[in-house]
C-alpha cells in the first residue's frame, strides 16, 4: 500500500464500505460499477428484442420461444469502470490556514484528493489528477494501476501553493482536453468570480462529465472570528487592508453567504454535486456524509 | 469663574486617565495573512473611519466627564461683576486708585500733587504681576479703568485727569472700589484714596458698611496749605417761580471767608441780563460767614436769569458766583362757579375758596366768584381752570364752554355739596367730572367720637401732594368731614386721596387734553373743617396751579444733576411735567448746543432750552455744590477707622446686606449641580455611544 502524509487510513476505514458511483453513464475500459453507454451480454439483463439474421443462436431465449413460438434475443446491460479526473486548486489562497485549524486548505484538499484517489482506484476506476492555479501545473492522466496511485500520492506530497486563483481559465482548458466522459471532481476554495467558474463547470457538463465540486474553506473564513484591529494581507495579491473586524463582520458574512449561495445554486442548476468542507471539521465526517447522501440519490 | 474648594481642581489631572487608558488599551494592529479581501474591501474604510470617530468622541466625553467632575467638586461660582481680571492669574497686589476730581480739587496748586500721589500709588506696583484699577469721583464714582495688569493704561488715564465742578462724596467712591475688588483674587487688596478729604464730602457716610475683609485702605491727602482758602458763596436762597407782582422778593446769599486773613470791603453784586442791579460791601473776618440780601421786584413775565457775584481776587473764582433764574408767572384767572351764593361766609360755597386763592395782592391767582345760575359761556374764554363749588347742574351752553376748556388743556375742579342733586349732576356734568355721584354719606359715629371722617390715604406721588410728602410739610389727615358724597363710575379715574372708610375723597381724570378733579366735599364749614385747616390754602394753590399749569419746571440745578428728567415743555411753550417736544436743543453756559435735553450738568452757569427755531423757550441756572468751597477736612485716620474692617468685624446693618448677598453667591455656587448634571449626561451619552460603537 502506498504511504502518504495525506492518506489517512482512518478516513479510508470510515468510507471503505461505500461506493462513489457516477450518476451519469460513463465509458470505461474494463467492467466496473458504473453504467456503460454500450449494451452487451454481461450479467445485467436489459431487454428482449426479436431475433434477426446474424444474431448468435446462443442468445435466443428458448423459454420465451416455447411460450410464444417466436425467437427473441435476451439483451444484457454492460457495466464499465469510471474515469475520474480530480482537479485540485493550488492557488495562493489555498495556502491559508488559521490558527485554530491544523491544515491549510491546500493540505485539506490534498488529503481529500488522496482519499478519493485511493477510493476510486480501489473500485478499479481510472483516476487522474490535475493541479492548477492560473493554469494547469500538473496533469496525471487517469490510470487504474496501483502504481499510478503511488504517483498521485507522491505528487500531492510535494505540492506548493501557487499564484493567484483563476479557476475558470484552467477548467475551460481541461474541459477541452478530456476525451472520455467521466467524473470530474473539483477541489478548490473557488475564490473566483462564481459566474466564470460556473461557466467552466457548464463546459464540463456540456461534454457529458459528471461533476462534483468540493469547496474547501477555512473555519476563519466561514466565521470571521477576528475582534481587534487587524491588517489583512491578501495571500495572492499581497494587498494590505486595515480593518476594524467588529464593524466589518456583518458585511463580510453577508458577502460570504452570497458567494457560497451562488455556487450552491449554480451547481444545482448544473446538476453537479456541491459540498462545502470546513477545514476545521474532520475530513472523514464530511466525506462519508457526502457519499452517503450521493448513494441515497443514486 | 471662581471656586469654593479650589484644591479639588487638582482632580483635573484625572482627565488624563481616559487618555492613558485609551493609549494603553487601544487596539494593537494585528497582522493576518488572509485568503482574500474580496468580501470587505469596500466597506472596511468607512467602518474604520467611523470607528475612529466614535473612539475620539468617546475619549473626549470621558475626558470631559472626569474634568467636569473635578470642577463640580471644586464648587464653581460666577462672581457678580467679575471683570476682565477673572481670567487672569492671581495678581500679587490688586490696588484701586480712587481719585477725587470734585470742584474743590480745582483749587490752585492741587492738581499737580493729586497726579503725583496717584502716580506714586501706581508706580509702586510691579508691572505684569500686580493689577490696578482707577476710579474717579465727584458726587458719583466712575470706573475709569477696570482692573488690569497693563499699568500703562492707568498711567495714561491719570495723566489726563482734571477736576470738574461736581461735589465730593468720598464713601460711595470707596464703596465702588470695594465692589471692584470683591471678585479679584489677589494676595493683597488695597484701596488708595487720593483726595483733599473735605469734611462735607464725608459727612453723609452713615457707617452702615465697611470694606470687605482683607481690603486695606490707604488715604493720601492732597490738601492746600492752611489758610490758603478764599471767599466763597456757601449758601443761597432765591425764588424759582413767583407770581408777577410789584412786591420786591428777597435774594439771599451767604459769603464765607475761608482764608486766614480778614477781608474788608468785599463787594457782592447782583446782576440780571448782564446789568448790575445792586451791590453791597461786606467785611469778612477769617472763617466768618456773612449773609447778603438783595430785594428786587420781578415784574417781567417769564424767565429772569441773573447772578450774585463776589467781586474778589480769589484762588477759585467759580465758587464766588451763584446763578439763578426767577420765573415770573402771570396771574391765573380762576372763575369760581358758586352754586350757593349767600351773604354768610359759613354757608357760601365760594367764599373760602376765593379767600384762599387770593389772600392778598401778591397772589398768582385772579379768583372771582360767579353765580352759577347767571354765568355766561363767554366768561370762560380766557380761563385755564374753573372751580365748580356746590354746582349741581349748568346750562348746556355753559357745559359746552367747560367741555371746550378741557379740550384746550384746562382744568375743572368739582366741589359738590348740599345743593347738588346726584341725578341732575350726573346728567348735566357727569361727562365732565371724573366720576358720577351716588349719595351723600354721613359717617357713623363711633364710641366717644363724633360722627366724622378723615382722609387716611394720600397719593403723595401726585404732583399736587408732592410738596406735602415730607414730615411737617402739611397734613391733610387733620381735616374732619361730617358729610361727603359717595361716588361711582370711577374706574377710569385716579384716586388721589381716600377717607378712612376707604371711600374716594379726591379723584382725577384726564378728559380730552384737560384734567378734571373732584373733591367730594364742598370745602365749606357745613360739611367739614377743611377751610380752617392750615393745609387748605397750600392744597388749593397746588391743585389750581396743577390744573392750570400743572407744575412749573425747576429753574435751579446743581452740577452733576441729570437735566433731562426735569426739563419738560408744555404745548404753547409753558413749562410742564409732560412730554418734551422733540427737536428742542439745550444750550450750555459756554454756548455749546446739545441735541437732547437729557444731559448731565457739568459746569455752572445759565442753560437755555431752545425751540426748533433757536428761540429761548426757558432758562435755568446750574450751580456748584456750595459746600465744595468749604476746605474743612477730615482726618485720614478717621476715614480708615470708619471703613477698614477689623478681623471678623460685622458692621451693624450690614448683616442684612451680607445675608442678601450670600444667597446670591450660594445660588451661583449651585452651579456645581449643573456641572454634575452635565457629568451625568456625558456618562449616559458615553454609554449609548459606546454600545453603538461596539455594535458597529
Amino acid at each position: 500500500m502506498a504511504k502518504s502524509q495525506y492518506l489517512d487510513f482512518d478516513v479510508i476505514a470510515r468510507i471503505s464500505n461505500m461506493q462513489l458511483l457516477a450518476k451519469v453513464v460513463v465509458e470505461g475500459f474494463i467492467l466496473g460499477l458504473h453504467r456503460s453507454p454500450y449494451r452487451g451480454f454481461s450479467v445485467e439483463f436489459a431487454e428482449y428484442r426479436q431475433y434477426t439474421a446474424g444474431d448468435e443462436i446462443k442468445h435466443i431465449d428458448w423459454k420465451v420461444y416455447g411460450k410464444t413460438d417466436r425467437y427473441y434475443i435476451k439483451q444484457f446491460e454492460e457495466e464499465t469502470n469510471l474515469t475520474c479526473h480530480i482537479l485540485l486548486d493550488s492557488s495562493g489562497s489555498m495556502a491559508y490556514k488559521s490558527r485554530e485549524t491544523g491544515l491549510s486548505k491546500l493540505q485539506y484538499g490534498s488529503c481529500l484528493a488522496a482519499c478519493l484517489s485511493y477510493f476510486m482506484m480501489r473500485q478499479r476506476d481510472a483516476t487522474g489528477l490535475t493541479v492548477f492555479d492560473t493554469k494547469a501545473r500538473l496533469m496525471l492522466p487517469p490510470r487504474t494501476r496501483q502504481s499510478h496511485l503511488h504517483r498521485i500520492l507522491t505528487e500531492l506530497d510535494h505540492l506548493e501553493p501557487g499564484g493567484e486563483t483563476n479557476v475558470a481559465g484552467p477548467l475551460h482548458d481541461l474541459a477541452e482536453s478530456l476525451k472520455r466522459t467521466g467524473l470530474v471532481i473539483l477541489i478548490s476554495d473557488l475564490l473566483d468570480d462564481p459566474q466564470k467558474v460556473l461557466s467552466a463547470l457548464q463546459h464540463f457538463r456540456f461534454k457529458g462529465h459528471d461533476i462534483i465540486v468540493f469547496q474547501i474553506m477555512d473555519d476563519a473564513e466561514l466565521t470571521f472570528p477576528f475582534d481587534s484591529m487587524t491588517e489583512f494581507t491578501d495571500l495572492e495579491t499581497s494587498e494590505k487592508l486595515l480593518v476594524a473586524p467588529e464593524g466589518i463582520k456583518p458585511v463580510y458574512m453577508a458577502e460570504l453567504r452570497r458567494f457560497l449561495t451562488a455556487y450552491e445554486k449554480g451547481c444545482a442548476d448544473l446538476r453537479a454535486d456541491y459540498k462545502l468542507f470546513d477545514t476545521r471539521s474532520p475530513l472523514e465526517l464530511g466525506l462519508s456524509e457526502y457519499l452517503h447522501r450521493r448513494s441515497q440519490m443514486n | 469663574m471662581s471656586f469654593l474648594n479650589r484644591y479639588f481642581l487638582i482632580g483635573l489631572a484625572g482627565a488624563a486617565i481616559p487618555i492613558l487608558i485609551h493609549l494603553l488599551t487601544r487596539d494593537r494592529v494585528r497582522r493576518v495573512a488572509f485568503s482574500t479581501l474580496r468580501f470587505f474591501a469596500n466597506a472596511s474604510r468607512n467602518v474604520l473611519r467611523r470607528k475612529r470617530i466614535y473612539e475620539m468622541i468617546l475619549l473626549a466625553m470621558r475626558t470631559a466627564a472626569c474634568a467636569l467632575l473635578a470642577i463640580a467638586f471644586a464648587r464653581p461660582f460666577l462672581a457678580s461683576g467679575e471683570g476682565g481680571l477673572g481670567g487672569l492669574l492671581t495678581p500679587g497686589t490688586a490696588r484701586v486708585i480712587v481719585v477725587d476730581l470734585s470742584a474743590s480739587m480745582g483749587r490752585e496748586g492741587l492738581l499737580t500733587p493729586l497726579r503725583e500721589e496717584a502716580l506714586t500709588a501706581l508706580n509702586s506696583l510691579s508691572e505684569g504681576s500686580d493689577a490696578a484699577a482707577l476710579v474717579t469721583f465727584t458726587d458719583a464714582a466712575r470706573v475709569e479703568v477696570p482692573f488690569t495688569r497693563r499699568l500703562g493704561e492707568v498711567r495714561a488715564k491719570l495723566e489726563a485727569i482734571a477736576p470738574g465742578h461736581g461735589g465730593t462724596r468720598i464713601a460711595p467712591a470707596v464703596q465702588q472700589a470695594d465692589v471692584l475688588l470683591r471678585p479679584v483674587k489677589a494676595r493683597a487688596k488695597e484701596v488708595c484714596l487720593i483726595s483733599d478729604l473735605q469734611r462735607t464730602g464725608w459727612s453723609d457716610f452713615a457707617g452702615d458698611w465697611k470694606l470687605a475683609p482683607g481690603v486695606r485702605l490707604v488715604v493720601r491727602p492732597v490738601q492746600p496749605p492752611k489758610d490758603a482758602g478764599g471767599l466763597a458763596i456757601v449758601e443761597a436762597d432765591t425764588p424759582q417761580s413767583v407770581a408777577m407782582s410789584r412786591t420786591p422778593r428777597t435774594l439771599a446769599v451767604r459769603v464765607a471767608n475761608f482764608s486766614g486773613a480778614e477781608r474788608r470791603d468785599v463787594e457782592v453784586a447782583f446782576s440780571m441780563g448782564g446789568k448790575e442791579i445792586a451791590a453791597q460791601k461786606v467785611n469778612l473776618r477769617p472763617g466768618a460767614r456773612v449773609p447778603v440780601r438783595f430785594r428786587h421786584a420781578f415784574e417781567t413775565p417769564g424767565d429772569n436769569p441773573g447772578v450774585v457775584r463776589v467781586k474778589a481776587d480769589d484762588a477759585v473764582a467759580a465758587d464766588n458766583e451763584f446763578w439763578f433764574n426767577v420765573r415770573v408767572i402771570p396771574r391765573i384767572p380762576v372763575p369760581i362757579l358758586n352754586g350757593r351764593p349767600t351773604s354768610s361766609p359759613m354757608t357760601d360755597a365760594a367764599w373760602f375758596l376765593q379767600k384762599a386763592l387770593a389772600p392778598g395782592d401778591d397772589t398768582p391767582f385772579l379768583a372771582r366768584s360767579i353765580d352759577a345760575t347767571k354765568v355766561l359761556p363767554d366768561e370762560f374764554q380766557d380761563a385755564r381752570v374753573v372751580i365748580l363749588a356746590n354746582v349741581g347742574e349748568v346750562a348746556p351752553a355753559v357745559h359746552d364752554a367747560l367741555a371746550a376748556l378741557l379740550q384746550r388743556g384746562g382744568g375743572l375742579l368739582f366741589l359738590p355739596g348740599d345743593r347738588v342733586d346726584a341725578e341732575a349732576f350726573n346728567r348735566s356734568l357727569g361727562d365732565l367730572a371724573p366720576c358720577t355721584l351716588r349719595r351723600i354719606v354721613t359717617p357713623a359715629a363711633r364710641a366717644d367720637e363724633r360722627a366724622e371722617a378723615s382722609i387716611a390715604r394720600v397719593d403723595y406721588e401726585h404732583p399736587v401732594f408732592e410738596v406735602f410728602q415730607r414730615p411737617h410739610h402739611g397734613d391733610l389727615t387733620t381735616a374732619r368731614f361730617t358729610q361727603f358724597w359717595e361716588v361711582t363710575d370711577s374706574q377710569l379715574s385716579r384716586v388721589l386721596a381716600r377717607f378712612d372708610d376707604g371711600r374716594p375723597a379726591l379723584l382725577e381724570r384726564q378728559i380730552d387734553a384737560g384734567t378734571s378733579m373732584m373733591l367730594v366735599n364742598p370745602a365749606d364749614l357745613q360739611w367739614s373743617n377743611l377751610p380752617l385747616r392750615a393745609i387748605f390754602l397750600p392744597y388749593l394753590h397746588q391743585t389750581v396751579r396743577y390744573l392750570a399749569i400743572r407744575t412749573e419746571g425747576r429753574t435751579a440745578f446743581r452740577v452733576g444733576e441729570r437735566l433731562g428728567s426735569h426739563l419738560h415743555l408744555a404745548p404753547g411753550g409753558q413749562v410742564r411735567n409732560e412730554d418734551v417736544t422733540p427737536g428742542h436743543q439745550l444750550r450750555g453756559p459756554d454756548g455749546k448746543l446739545f441735541e437732547t435735553t437729557d444731559v448731565v450738568a457739568t459746569q455752572p452757569g445759565l442753560y437755555a432750552v431752545l425751540d426748533k427755531g433757536g428761540k429761548e423757550v426757558f432758562q435755568f441756572a446750574v450751580n456748584r455744590d456750595p459746600t465744595e468751597a468749604d476746605p474743612a477736612a477730615v482726618e485720614p485716620q478717621e476715614i480708615v477707622a470708619a471703613l477698614e474692617r477689623v478681623q471678623g468685624e460685622v458692621v451693624s446693618g450690614e448683616e442684612n446686606v451680607q445675608a442678601s448677598q450670600r444667597p446670591g453667591r450660594d445660588d451661583q455656587a449651585g452651579l456645581w449641580w449643573y456641572v454634575l448634571l452635565a457629568v451625568a449626561m456625558l456618562s449616559l451619552g458615553e454609554l449609548a455611544l459606546g454600545n453603538r460603537a461596539v455594535r458597529h
